[in-house]
């Protein structure tokens, strides 16, 4: 068995290197409640730690982690029923964020409504829209993750994505149609 | 591309897709999981990991080389821990089991300063962490996982709130250390004038700001720690006050010899070296509480306000800008930065009405027949700049050499309180901590008519009774008798240990100390009177 030491050490470094993608991935399925998400980043970490002499080194420690936050999460939504819906702070949020991406007003606006979308949409949807496209897996590291063939996980992106923009277009004709009427 | 009017397209869209916001885990969020993992290695290591590491290292040495030899094994991979940003948690604290990889990290990071300034920030940063370090101690409940590995370690119990106060104790003299090396970083160079000050600006604005924070700690710490707070607050203050002071006189060199003058930082820090400035503490300074301290700030400020406002216009500006300053840092409650300014700017000054003298040797009488020489406002009874009486007060020792042809008057102060000559302001005591320097203080002198004859060599009566000579000397010198210049060179010292009790109406011969008799000359007589404590004394001719 390795030394605790360098044990500590392994750990912290891998830590630093995914405890935003994981806090990321949490925070998307929690419907953006914060502190929630890094309550449970936290207990993800910890508790891999403690299942760390467990793991393969042979496999990718990213997928492991992810794994475990998947399971996790599975555990933590089991029973809960969502109470924190997207607010005005989180859209704000958002937007703000988008900033960083150099985009125009519309494109902020654009990932403000599409966050909040997301939020709406069915949890399985949601945690696929969030692996591929906020923590950039790829499918083959999403199947391994959610333990799905990579083919169903093709075709459930396709599904999601599809849901995701059905939903946003219904948003922007929704908003539209008053104008249309006059 | 416009989202109000226009569906996207399958592919723009789940381009869009993939610009979704990321987020960054705040502190918090951190700080949850390295609580959370050191309690858990703490329990993980009372259980299991301290047999199988400790003892397979170490297995036939005592606990404190088993620390030792864990703390060592932490150090080896600190180059590749100090990556992991773990040196900047704050949650990590003394005494707990990630400390060592912390500190390893810290030697490794200030390794990377080369420049002074680099040095000098490396050395505040640490000073900044140990801080923030103090503040987690004392906000922190008892220190659980630090007992527990404590306790796997001495397989015994341990005062928990005890170790907390020496993890406290121990992380704030750290942090004092910090700032005391980066001080001694400055004070080995020589450097520009203009960056000096930049980087004497740079260590007291943390000082200035760590000693703020820890009144506040002090406040908050419990009764166990408040001690430990206030010791480290007071030390770090008298750094400040010296680096203020040294920094304010370089300056004043740079104003008055270009930014581009090449300063020795070691001879200004040196006017006024940390047991000078913990005279400071015993003169009723920074022991005292805050309200005491701000009260003999406020009163030291207010004389100086006083002085400045009697100068030469030009000075006036430069220095009553100085003095807005020091009051201004004053209303904040920050007394440490006040009194290094008001220090600073006594000597400032001082200069200005050309009263110091450095050397102790050759004063120059520039202010001679000014009246600007005395504050009305600080000596209603005027001195009679006529003539020229000159005392050196040293200690005990009052020497009296007179007249010369300068018609002024002084005395020279070493080492002395003269408190009672500004109504008990603490500033001449700061003053006083520079021994290098002679303070003049000519607000309590006055000079009497002489009564009666005194010749040279002959013994000089002294009446009345119960002189007691102190610090606090009032001697008055009133309209002479003179009515031609006196020359006497070298000076005559007249030499009256002090304090003594004389009895009424006794003869008390003084010894007249005269260097190179056989060119003194003494034109007309001079008497010198002494009166009681609280009265006059007199010096005649």
């Amino acid at each position: 068995m390795a030394l605790i030491t360098e044990t500590v050490a392994e750990y912290t470094r891998y830590y630093e290197e995914y405890k935003n993608a994981i806090y990321n991935y949490i925070l998307y399925r929690v419907r953006y409640d914060r502190d929630t998400a890094e309550d449970l980043t936290a207990d993800v970490f910890v508790k891999a730690f403690e299942n760390f002499e467990k793991y393969d080194r042979k496999r990718s420690f990213k997928t492991w982690i992810y794994t475990i936050a998947h399971n996790h999460l599975i555990n933590h939504l089991t029973g809960i029923k969502p109470v924190v819906q997207l607010d005005d702070t989180l859209a704000a949020n958002l937007e703000a964020q988008t900033e960083h991406y150099g985009d125009s007003l519309d494109h902020q606006m654009m990932m403000g409504q599409i966050g909040s979308l997301m939020a709406d949409l069915p949890e399985a949807t949601r945690e696929l829209l969030t692996l591929r496209f906020v923590n950039d897996l790829s499918n083959t590291e999403i199947s391994e993750v959610l333990g799905k063939d990579e083919g169903a996980v093709r075709t459930g992106l396709s599904r999601a994505i599809a849901a995701l923009r059905n939903k946003y277009t219904e948003h922007l004709s929704n908003r539209t149609s008053p104008h249309e009427s006059n | 591309m416009n989202p109000t009017n226009l569906p996207l397209s399958e592919q723009d869209f789940e381009k869009s897709l993939s610009s979704l916001p990321r987020f960054q885990m705040s502190a918090r969020g951190d700080e949850l999981f390295y609580s959370k993992l050191n309690a858990l290695i703490a329990t993980k290591r009372s259980e299991r990991y301290v047999q199988e590491d400790v003892q397979e290292k170490a297995p036939s040495l005592g606990f404190g080389f088993k620390r030792f030899a864990f703390s060592f094994g932490l150090g080896l991979f600190a180059v590749t821990a100090s990556f992991t940003g773990l040196s900047y948690r704050d949650s990590v604290t003394y005494g707990s089991l990630l400390y060592p990889i912390k500190e390893a990290a810290e030697n490794v990071e200030g390794l990377g300063a080369f420049t002074t300034e680099q040095k000098v920030n490396t050395e505040l940063r640490f000073s900044d962490r140990r801080l923030r370090e103090s503040w987690q101690i004392v906000g922190s409940a008892d220190d659980t996982g630090a007992w527990l590995i404590q306790t796997a370690y001495a397989q015994g119990p341990v005062s928990t709130n005890s170790e907390k106060a020496q993890n406290l104790k121990h992380t704030l003299s750290e942090m004092n250390n910090h700032v005391s090396n980066a001080s001694r970083i400055v004070e080995s160079q020589t450097l520009d004038a203009k960056d000096a000050v930049a980087l004497l600006d740079n260590i007291t604005q943390h000082a200035d700001e760590q000693v703020s924070s820890l009144k506040k700690m002090r406040e908050q710490a419990s009764v166990e720690n408040k001690l430990a707070v206030h010791m480290a607050a007071a030390s770090e203050e008298k750094y400040l006050v010296k680096l203020i002071v040294a920094r304010e006189d370089i300056r004043e060199v740079a104003s008055k010899q270009g930014n581009n003058t090449r300063v020795r930082l070691a001879q200004f820090s040196s006017i006024m070296p940390n047991q000078d400035v913990a005279g400071v503490d015993s003169s009723n300074g920074f022991s005292a509480s805050d309200a005491s301290n701000m009260q003999a700030a406020q009163s030291a400020l207010t004389l100086l306000g006083q002085k400045v406002k009697l100068l030469p216009t030009d000075e006036q500006a430069k220095l009553s800008a100085r003095v807005v300053e020091a009051q201004r840092a004053l209303d904040q409650g920050k007394t440490g930065t006040a009194y290094g300014l008001s220090i600073a700017l006594s000597k400032q000054v001082a200069e200005a009405r050309g009263v110091v003298n450095v050397d102790n040797q050759q004063v120059a009488d520039v202010h001679t027949n000014s009246s600007t020489y005395v504050a009305p406002q600080l000596l209603p009874n005027n001195v009679q700049t006529n003539n020229s009486v000159r005392i050196n007060q040293q200690q005990q020792n009052v020497n009296v050499s007179a007249p010369n042809q300068n018609n002024n008057v002084r005395v020279q102060q070493q080492g002395v309180n003269v408190q009672t000559a500004v109504g008990g302001v603490s500033v001449f005591d700061l003053l006083n901590a520079e021994p290098a320097q002679n303070v003049q203080v000519n607000n309590n002198v006055q000079v009497n008519v002489p009564q009666q004859n005194v010749q040279t060599n002959q013994p000089v009566s002294i009446t009345p009774s119960n002189v007691y000579i102190t610090p606090d000397v009032n001697v008055n010198y009133a309209q002479p008798q003179v009515t031609q210049p006196v020359t006497v060179q070298p000076q005559v010292n007249v030499t009256m240990p002090t304090p003594q009790m004389y009895q009424p109406n006794a003869t008390q011969p003084v010894i007249i100390n005269q260097q190179q008799s056989s060119q003194v000359q003494v034109t007309p007589t001079v008497k010198i009177q002494i009166q009681p404590f609280g009265s006059s004394v007199n010096v005649g001719r």
